[in-house]
Formats: C-alpha cells, sequence, structure tokens
C-alpha cells in the first residue's frame, strides 16, 4: 500500500527523538536502534490504526516503548544494558567537560528503575504532558507525577553521592545520603 | 568531580534550583541524541516503505499488532479497495 508523504514525513521527523527516548531507557546505541527500527516497522504494519492529525510523536513513543517493555519482561533485566556504546556516540560533542558530565548522568539514571526513567525522560526531555505520558505509559497521570518526583530525588540523591565521594570531605553528609540507600 | 547537586535536601521535596539543575541535565544529554538527526539507515527504511511490491516491509516482518494499537476495520476495507495491487500486507481477504 502507498502511505502518505505526509506520514512517513511525520515518521522521519520523530526519529530523532524517539532514537533519545530508545537510547535513554536501554543505555545502548545499537540496541536502541533496532529497536526504533522495530518499531518503525509495527508502525508502519499497523498505520491504518494512525489516525491522521493525532500525535504521532505519542503514537510511535507507544508503540517503542510497549516492544522495549516485551522484550524486557522476556530478558527479566533489572538495570540498563549499558556497554559504552552510548559514550562512543557521544564522540562529537565538542566541550569534554560536558561529556563527563553527561556520562555521569546517564550512569545515575540507569540505575533507576525503569517506569521511573521512562516517566522522567518522557516528561522533563521528550517534553510530553503529564496526560501524554501517562497516556504512553498505560497508566494514571497521578502514577506519572509520582515515578517523576521520585526519579529526580533519586537522581540527585546519586548525583550528589558521587560528588562527595570525589571531594571527600564532608563524612557527614556522606552519611546522610548513605542512609536509606538500597 | 563537582556537579552542582550537593545542595539538596536528603529528604522531601527537592528545591527548585537541584531541580532546574537536573532537568537541564536530562534535556541535555537528551538534545545531544536529537541534534543526530535521523541516521540513514532509517532515512532508507521509511524511503522503501512507499516501493511497491518486493522493495516493501511486509516481506521482512509480520503485520503484528503492538499491543494498546486498535485496528479500525471500516478504514482497512476502505484502503484496501485503494492499494496498490500485490503489496500483500496484512488485512486483504
Amino acid at each position: 500500500m502507498a502511505i502518505q508523504p505526509s506520514v512517513r514525513e511525520a515518521m522521519l521527523r520523530v526519529v530523532p527523538s524517539l532514537r533519545a527516548f530508545a537510547i535513554s531507557l536501554c543505555g545502548n546505541v545499537d540496541r536502541a536502534d533496532d529497536l526504533v527500527q522495530e518499531t518503525l516497522l509495527r508502525a508502519w504494519a499497523n498505520i491504518d490504526s494512525f489516525e491522521p492529525g493525532t500525535n504521532m510523536s505519542a503514537w510511535l513513543f507507544t508503540i517503542l516503548r510497549n516492544l522495549f517493555r516485551s522484550e524486557y519482561r522476556k530478558r527479566r533485566r533489572e538495570v540498563a544494558d549499558t556497554d559504552g556504546s552510548y559514550a562512543e556516540s557521544m564522540k562529537t560533542q565538542p566541550e569534554q567537560s560536558s561529556r563527563v558530565e553527561f556520562e555521569e548522568f546517564r550512569e545515575a539514571l540507569a540505575k533507576l528503575p525503569g517506569d521511573q526513567r521512562e516517566a522522567l525522560i518522557l516528561v522533563g526531555a521528550s517534553g510530553f504532558s503529564y496526560e501524554e505520558a501517562a497516556m504512553i505509559c498505560g497508566c494514571a497521570v497521578g502514577t506519572i507525577k509520582s515515578r517523576v518526583n521520585r526519579a529526580r530525588t533519586r537522581l540527585a540523591e546519586l548525583l550528589a553521592i558521587e560528588s562527595i565521594e570525589d571531594l571527600g570531605p564532608d563524612r557527614e553528609l556522606r552519611a546522610v545520603f548513605s542512609g536509606g540507600r538500597s | 568531580m563537582q556537579t552542582g547537586f550537593e545542595g539538596q535536601k536528603p529528604r522531601g521535596r527537592l528545591s527548585r534550583e537541584v531541580q532546574h539543575k537536573l532537568g537541564e541535565s536530562l534535556k541535555g544529554m537528551f538534545d545531544e541524541i536529537v541534534k543526530q538527526g535521523v541516521p540513514d539507515r532509517f532515512a532508507r527504511l521509511l524511503q522503501r516503505i512507499d516501493e511497491p511490491a518486493g522493495g516493501g516491509l511486509e516481506g521482512e516482518r509480520g503485520a503484528v499488532p503492538p499491543e494498546g494499537v486498535r485496528t479500525e476495520p471500516a478504514v482497512e476495507a476502505e484502503r484496501a479497495d485503494r492499494r496498490i495491487v500485490g503489496s500483500g500486507d496484512k488485512g486483504s481477504s
């Protein structure tokens, strides 16, 4: 069947952020790109169920998220699959200092539970509203809000711990942060 | 390394400053990937979507509906009428 050029263009426009979502979810560029490809193929196979004029971005993100989840269930993995290919993909980035910062941030992000990570990325980086994120994840808006809050708190803890350990001196503060860590 | 996150409270709500910093880092990381644009492999993939039988995608993968995606029989049937012969995809009886 012929696909409307406008639909194809709409899909193409979503690819960069869809890819960023996939990489953020699984932390492995090759696996993420396979996930994006699988998503585009699924979307294409089911293009009839896409209503023109509705949110192509949310539709593709939903498909990718469900694919990732079902694969994740199969693999029974608890942590993101990181192999350094993400850092490899950052080679083009100009500033060394921010690259290090991104790498640290990415590592902390990978330590979050999957549901918190996806909620945070959808709302905090992909530009979706809480309502859209809830639709994509198939849960209540309140659930998304609480996951985002927990994700932020946990990230702040993780990043603070790293910096305190690097700086060394403040034992008392470190003890405070260490409390309640799993 | 100094990351600037050490000012937050260990329990309860994060300060606005910390939330802002986290948001910036998250967006920065995400946008770095977005800036890479569309890799050739996906541009080619979507290009092939429009090609007639033989170059299409249906032969490679089954048309398995993703979770939560509805199909609409009426629309499906209507589109089938206008479909290019020989595409051999789902839904044609």
